[in-house]
């Protein structure tokens, strides 16, 4: 290993961009990290386009048509694709949504809600339409690899990273796995 | 003691007559994953999350007695993965949403999912359509969090007297529901320092104002494994029967 | 033989016996034409089980309608390989962990038409990867309806390259 440096992708889809934060929680260990790896689309480095790819990091659930275009792009360029954190494993808090219906959550969001004169629901093509349910990654592309937690704690994105850098399979590390 | 002994994944477990598995087991220090047994409360054997292989054959351990000389295995790979696959579907039934929850790092199914070495579920989630009861002063019941453990029904039926919950339906649309008229918990006899309000594994039935009176990071099973808390939970229980 | 539950023996084993020795019956029967498509026999007693499950245990309130919906979605034409280790996973508990026998046995019609007639399940597998079990595009139809939208963006084409 080593003489390639690791190719890696991450995106957010529906999460609140906790995870990529937990994510940056390995403090100074980044520089050794940036030894070994290095970044294709990720919003660390504003990149909009993945690229063929060693690792996919993904992050959230699939709410909405957009999520589902940059997450099957994931599962196309990534050999190895981990889904991270309560909202791409489990659907979490956005998917609390769903046993709402989607005309009231429009109703109460654009026309009705608390603030709201003259409210209208928007059309443009430019926004991304959601679906009648928030559905976990692993339910819309094959998952290779998943990391619990809300986050997932920095010192499990350390341990996962330096596993696939040294070419290791990741183990299950019952004292890095919390779901909240 | 009558010196009578089963073996647990090789190791002898001492045991007395009529004992079952998972209690001389738990006596004997060794944990095996369970959510609808508890000590002092009646057998009752839903969940099957402690499934153990006996002389080959599976069977609930809470729910099994243990005989002289059988030979029972719990910690091999292939109950492991279906023991992961059970809790799995716990977790695709209802709507567990960890990060929402005020049981979080309190709660049985948590903490045995991190015990078996859950990462996420491999099922396709129901998300399915569950009441929210909040009309009762002082408990809220969450029935997207019920996991059908019954521990509550045991609770209120031989410990408080009240008979105040029930199982109703049938399949994979049973639910936990609520014995009065109008189906309500506001309009039952339930008070707040019930039995059935504290048994709840999961959260589930909850009191109203103890949320997060105890900070995320200092709970429960933040601070201890479930295998450790339910070993010296079943200890208390021997002793609080011996008197 | 027997209910939906009982032993199921393709046209190539019919000189077996009717017997405790071998095929045993508690005296009923069904027979099932060629013509039949053994997997949609398959799939009404998944149905069959998931519906009579009591609900007590969890590998037969779950496993039943897991597996069911499983059935659906091969149905459906969204079927993967990954689809049928996971029926494998359901089947493997619901024998040996549900509470009585209707979940031991409830996986039996799968497992034994899987066996007999695998050609009836793999023509039905999409792709050897992965499938969502949900219409991605039909999913979106309704906020569709609601912003009244049928731009490009408002779709999701299936098989997207």
């Amino acid at each position: 290993m080593a003489d390639r440096k690791l190719r890696i992708a991450t995106c957010s889809l529906a999460g609140c961009f906790g995870c990529h934060m937990s994510l940056l929680d390995i403090d100074e260990r980044i520089l050794e990290l940036a030894q070994h790896i290095t970044f294709d689309r990720t919003p660390l480095n504003d990149v909009k386009k993945i690229g063929p790819c060693d690792v996919g990091i993904v992050e959230g659930g699939v709410c909405n048509a957009e999520n589902v275009h940059v997450l099957k792009a994931f599962r196309r360029n990534c050999r190895i694709l981990v889904a991270v954190g309560a909202c791409a494993l489990t659907g979490g808090v956005p998917a609390m949504r769903n046993n709402v219906d989607l005309w009231d959550c429009f109703q109460e969001v654009y026309q009705y809600g608390g603030g709201i004169e003259d409210g209208q629901v928007p059309n443009d093509p430019e926004l991304p339409l959601p679906f009648d349910k928030v559905h976990p990654v692993h339910e819309v592309v094959r998952v290779d690899l998943s990391l619990p937690g809300c986050p997932p704690p920095a010192d499990l994105f350390w341990k996962v990273l330096t596993d696939l850098v040294a070419g290791r399979t990741p183990t299950f590390d019952r004292t890095l796995v919390h779901y909240d | 003691m009558s010196g009578r002994t089963f073996t647990l994944d090789g190791q002898p477990v001492p045991f007395t007559e009529g004992e079952t598995v998972m209690e001389a087991a738990l006596a004997a220090g060794v944990y095996i994953p369970h959510l609808c047994y508890r000590p002092g409360y009646g057998h009752h054997g839903s969940c099957k999350v402690c499934t153990v292989a006996i002389d080959g054959h599976n069977a609930a351990s809470c729910t099994t007695r243990a005989r002289e000389g059988m030979a029972v295995e719990t910690a091999t790979p292939e109950l492991a993965d279906m023991r992961r696959a059970l809790v799995e579907m716990l977790f695709v039934e209802g709507n567990h949403t960890c990060p929402a929850c005020e049981k979080s790092g309190e709660c049985e199914l948590q903490a045995v999912a991190y015990h078996i070495g859950m990462a996420a579920p491999r099922f396709d989630f129901f998300f399915p359509a569950r009441d929210l009861d909040a009309s009762h002063p002082d408990v809220i019941l969450d029935r997207n969090r019920c996991i059908l453990c019954e521990l509550c029904v045991r609770a209120s039926r031989d410990v408080d007297g009240k008979n105040v919950f029930a199982i109703g339906g049938r399949g994979i649309r049973a639910r936990l529901i609520v014995n009065a008229a109008s189906g309500r918990l506001g309009d039952t006899d339930l008070a707040k320092d019930d039995a059935a309000v504290r048994v709840c594994p999961v959260g589930a039935i909850l009191r109203k104002g103890d949320a997060y009176t105890k900070p995320v990071g200092q709970r429960t099973f933040d601070l201890r494994p479930i295998a450790a808390v339910a070993i010296e939970e079943a200890r208390r229980e021997r002793e609080r029967r011996r008197g | 033989m027997g209910g939906p539950s009982g032993t199921c023996v393709p046209w190539r084993e019919f000189e077996r016996r009717i017997a405790f020795e071998d095929v045993p019956s508690a005296g009923a029967f069904m027979v099932f034409s060629r013509g039949r498509d053994m997997f949609e026999v398959a799939r009404n007693f998944a149905h069959f089980f998931a519906h009579e499950s009591c609900g007590f245990c969890t590998p037969c309130r779950v496993g039943t309608s897991l597996l069911a919906n499983t059935m659906d979605k091969l149905a459906a034409g969204k079927g993967s390989a990954y689809d049928m280790q996971r029926m494998q996973t359901l089947m493997r508990v619901l024998l040996s962990m549900s509470h009585c026998g209707l979940g031991h046995t409830a996986a039996k019609p799968v497992v034994q038409t899987m066996a007999a007639f695998p050609d009836a399940y793999e023509r039905r597998l999409k792709r050897l990867d992965f499938e969502p079990a949900f219409d991605l595009d039909a999913a979106l139809a309704t906020a569709r309806h609601i912003t009244g939208r049928d731009d490009d963006w408002a779709h999701i084409v299936s098989e997207e390259a």
